[in-house]
């Protein structure tokens, strides 16, 4: 297992949003976690990322025990996360937003080295070819489109090869034709052996793309189960079964 | 890359980095600016002569262009510095006292810069680490700065015994006053900073989205600190400006000139939002206010008149903003 999450708790004030949870995730595999509002997905996203901290547990990159003090060691520990807005800078161009903390430099004079513009624009044209798509990389990320932005989004995620890649409702802001091309493209991260959590309220997508499913409830996981030989059907019912509040036919 | 791309920008074309100047800078300054000229040149026989030129405008707005140099670095970066004028008479103090006491011009001016990048820096702390909202921990540094200035005088006036301040202040360079060419100089250096390194990248990226930037790795509250540093310093610069021009150094220096600042560089087209604006702009926002201070004078308007002017183009900026980006509200 590329990942691995032992007991991990975390209260915020008085509220205990997680109260143990275990998963472990493989190279190449999509870890799907479905769940209510506040049921602890997008704390648990956060927690791997290096947003918050937890409380108690254990986590395990390539068998390694990990802590992340801020956002940037899970990057640079090869955890890269796509945030449900994203997180770009509306006012910088996709090549900005791409390398953002992490621009490429000229020389490796620490504070005198300049910004490399020309090699930062190439490999932002790169990656996002990779993903089949060709953009204005000089334009404000304003000024793009929902589904342009996302692919930026991924862009970014990608550039650095990440082992594990977080995402937080990718296809909730996107068009259902955009979606198709989402799960596609989670499709061949995995074909270049990337490790996938992804936290979705579509049981769909999930189904769609996703090895191993995770219900959480309340903090913790109260069901896992591979979905490979069931029947679309037969997994809803178990994802639903508990759940409240959320349907089949509710937007997501 | 020919020389010329490598001269103003190292991202693009020369062309298209004027037509991206133009598109944030926005024409309608360029206009006003145009019109501006027109009107005073007809107006005033004495306003289009090199004398007015290089001394009336370009003398007059050195002190002010310094400033509003910092102030357009903290406000793309989402901040807001009121404490420029404060800190340039304190460095202005500074500068003299050292001066008074011996020490060479140099590092008299150096020490006035210091003061400045350290109260820049205490700006910084307490608006990146402290969550303090910049408008009220500036305008409570304007506030102390002032105060101790007006402590260590006495309240009064400190004249330079050292006569380099003033010739300095007074003399040209190749018929271009020297401070003039310290204010050229600043606006070179910045310009040439600013698409370069990380700091101008980072200076956006955070008035953009201070979050995202967070998200993506960036230390926004260090990079807080350089920003206000560098404004605190400029300022400080200002304030040994100000005495060269005047061979002294007193406590009210400089005082309300945040007015003139700020308004330079919101009429460049930064945004009040954060995340856009450019040093160029600032420039021309700066040539604004300069050509209206000293048109009004050439007319011989009553001063007071100046300040109602340079209010009224600030609103109109503002204004002019927000409809170029929003639309009036019709609500």
């Amino acid at each position: 297992m590329i990942l691995e999450i032992a007991d991990v708790k975390k209260s915020f004030g008085a509220v205990e949003v997680l109260k143990g949870v275990s998963l472990s995730v493989d190279s190449a595999k999509c870890y799907g976690l479905v769940g209510d509002n506040g049921a602890g997905k997008s704390t648990m996203l956060k927690i791997l990322s290096g947003v918050h901290r937890p409380d108690a547990g254990e986590m395990r990159l390539e068998d390694q025990v990990v802590e992340f003090q801020a956002e940037i060691d899970a990057r640079l520990a090869g955890i890269e996360m796509i945030f449900q807005d994203l997180a770009l800078c509306d006012d910088l161009d996709a090549t900005a937003n791409i390398f953002l903390g992490r621009e490429r430099r000229r020389g490796s004079a620490r504070w005198f080295s300049f910004l490399d513009h020309k090699r930062m624009r190439s490999e932002s044209l790169e990656v996002l070819a990779s993903l089949g798509t060709v953009m204005p990389v000089d334009r404000r990320v304003q000024t793009l489109s929902g589904g342009e932005r996302q692919l930026v989004a991924v862009a970014r995620a990608l550039e650095f090869e990440p082992k594990v890649l977080l995402m937080d409702e990718p296809t909730a802001a996107l068009s259902v034709d955009k979606v198709g091309v989402l799960l596609g493209l989670i499709e061949r991260l995995k074909e270049r052996g990337v490790a996938i959590i992804l936290v979705s309220h579509r049981f769909t997508d999930l189904i769609q793309v996703c090895d191993t499913i995770g219900v959480l409830v309340h903090g913790k996981i109260v069901d896992e189960f591979a979905v490979s030989g069931q029947s679309v059907d037969d997994l809803t019912t178990r994802m639903v079964r508990h759940m409240s509040g959320i349907g089949l036919d509710e937007p997501a | 890359m020919s020389t010329g791309t490598w001269l103003v920008n190292s991202g693009g074309s020369l062309a298209k980095w004027g037509r991206r100047s133009l598109n944030d800078i926005g024409p309608g300054l360029l206009l006003a600016l145009v019109i501006e000229i027109g009107i005073f040149w007809s107006l005033s026989p004495n306003f289009f002569t090199f004398n007015n030129i290089t001394d009336g405008i370009g003398r007059g707005m050195v002190v002010i262009g310094i400033m509003a140099i910092g102030e357009t670095i903290v406000i793309i970066a989402g901040g807001f510095d009121l404490s420029v004028g404060s800190v340039s008479a304190a460095a202005a103090i500074t500068a003299a006292s050292l001066s008074n006491s011996g020490a060479p011009f140099l590092v008299a001016a150096l020490g006035a810069l210091a003061l400045g990048l350290g109260v820049g820096m205490i700006n910084g702390v307490i608006t990146g680490y402290g969550r303090i909202n910049p408008l009220i921990a500036t305008l409570g540094m304007l506030s102390i700065v002032r105060g101790f200035g007006q402590l260590v005088t006495g309240g009064r006036e400190k004249v330079i015994d050292s006569r380099v301040f003033l010739d300095m202040g007074i003399n040209d360079t190749f018929e271009i006053p020297n401070i003039v060419w310290i204010l050229l100089g600043c606006f070179a250096v910045f310009g040439f900073i600013i698409p370069r390194y990380k700091f101008g990248r980072y200076m956006y990226a955070i008035g953009s989205s201070d979050r995202a930037a967070r998200l993506a790795g960036v230390r926004i509250n260090r990079w807080r600190v350089v920003f206000f540093g560098v404004s605190g310093m400029l300022a400080g610069l200002a304030g040994v400006v100000t005495s060269m021009r005047l061979g002294t150094a007193a406590p009210n220096f400089n005082t309300g000139s945040e007015l003139a600042v700020i308004t330079a560089v919101i009429l460049g087209g930064a945004s009040l939002q954060g995340g856009r604006g450019r040093l160029l702009g600032t420039f021309f926002g700066l040539l604004f206010i300069q050509i209206l201070r000293n048109g009004l004078v050439l007319l011989s308007v009553r001063s007071f008149w100046q300040q109602i002017a340079i209010g009224s183009s600030l609103i109109a900026a503002v204004l002019y903003d927000e409809w170029r980006r929003t639309g009036l509200s019709r609500g």
